[in-house]
């Protein structure tokens, strides 16, 4: 009887440890990827700014300007699409990305200010800065839809984080020895967090780009598998 | 079908884009203001089908576009509506064939060609299968018109 207790309380114990590492793991990968993409909008408009005053103070001229504003811009999106979970950088990878080319933006602005049938070369020289002005704007902008998405999914990454810590909490304030289940639960956290990143990589490489269903759940397996892992060893 | 031009339809832009909204703009038809508004800053095409017209806008956003498609009956009144956005990409519209009487094909993310099939009365579309990935649409079933991807 009291066997069947030890038993009933330890699958109890190890069902509530699950449950929290993966809902530390999601929180984490929603937290990290929301991050991700509001610094994205921070570097971008940063930029811009940057270059606006640079033309301002006479350093640099418009067509500089425009030139550096495109492969600033086209850089800061590789970069933090790099530095998104292996999750977030599968997503965004679903559709082909590629930078634009400034010949492209510049043709797409000289039509939208001065019509279809202007060619940018015959233009004067105040009407090509007007245009190379509108790229350096341009490259500052990010589409709000998707910030606002992403800022949405960061409150719900951070209240999962909440709901992990909750689950700590009550492990550890139910344990018998108190000092070694807070260590382990810190140590084991820790290590399903890191595994499922490092699993969301491992199924990223084996599926390839743009695969976000296989590195969702190589996320969630590298994490389980951790955690189990090092759980053992403690 | 027919592809008007800037004298029978176009914007008028009543807010620029912020970091929390997208820019919105007012129809303005044969030189007139209509009260009826759009997402977007950049008419794209209108494409007239009978009784309707087929608008695409975009946000002047060309490093992250969003491509706004809106579907319109006479009286201006938006019956439908759909966008084409993706997190770090972009794309760039173009109408590549609108010879059909219910199917305009474009082109806006660079990998592929995109088809908007316009039915003659509404049709259920299951969210999020029906359509391919990229395309977002307020939760509801029933539409005016169909997107599809087409493989170059």
């Amino acid at each position: 009887m009291a066997d069947n207790q030890q038993n009933d309380k330890a699958v109890f114990e190890s069902a509530i440890r699950a449950l929290e590492l993966e809902i530390a793991n999601v929180g984490v990968h929603l937290t990290l990827d929301s991050a991700a993409r509001q610094a994205y909008a921070k570097q971008i408009r940063a930029m811009s700014t940057e270059l606006k005053m640079l033309v301002s103070t006479g350093k640099i001229s418009w067509a500089q300007a425009a030139e550096q504003a495109n492969e600033t811009r086209n850089l800061i999106m590789d970069v933090v699409r790099n530095r998104s979970t292996p999750v977030g950088r599968s997503m965004a990878q679903q559709i082909k990305q590629q930078g634009r080319t400034l010949n492209e933006i510049i043709a797409k602005k000289c039509k939208s200010l001065y019509g279809g049938s202007v060619s940018f070369n015959d233009l004067p020289l105040a009407k090509k800065n007007k245009i190379y002005s509108e790229v350096v704007t341009s490259a500052g902008k990010s589409d709000p839809k998707v910030t606002m998405a992403m800022k949405k999914l960061s409150h719900a990454g951070r209240g999962l984080i909440v709901i992990s810590i909750a689950l700590s909490v009550y492990t550890v304030a139910t344990a018998e020895n108190k000092v070694d289940a807070a260590g382990k639960e810190i140590v084991v956290t820790g290590a399903g967090i890191g595994g499922g990143i490092a699993g969301g990589a491992l199924a990223g490489l084996a599926c390839g780009p743009g695969a976000p269903v296989c590195v969702t759940v190589g996320a969630f397996v590298g994490g389980a598998l951790v955690a189990f892992g090092v759980g053992l060893a403690w | 079908m027919k592809l008007l031009n800037n004298s029978e339809f176009s914007l008028k832009r009543v807010s620029d884009g912020t970091e929390t909204e997208s820019p919105k703009s007012q129809l303005v038809i044969d030189g007139k203001e209509v009260d009826s508004f759009v997402v977007g800053a950049v008419l794209e095409a209108c494409v007239k089908q009978g009784n309707f017209y087929l608008i695409f806008t975009t946000n002047d956003c060309p490093y992250e576009e969003s491509l706004n498609i809106y579907f319109l009956n006479l009286s201006y009144d938006i019956l439908d509506k759909a966008v084409l956005v993706w997190p770090y990409s972009t794309g760039i519209f173009e109408i590549l064939d609108i010879t059909q009487s219910n199917l305009v094909d474009f082109k806006f993310f660079d990998d592929k060609s995109w088809q908007v099939e316009i039915f003659s009365h509404k049709r259920t579309l299951i969210p999020y299968i029906s359509e391919p990935r990229g395309v977002w649409r307020k939760l509801k079933l029933k539409h005016y018109f169909k997107i599809r991807e087409k493989l170059i």
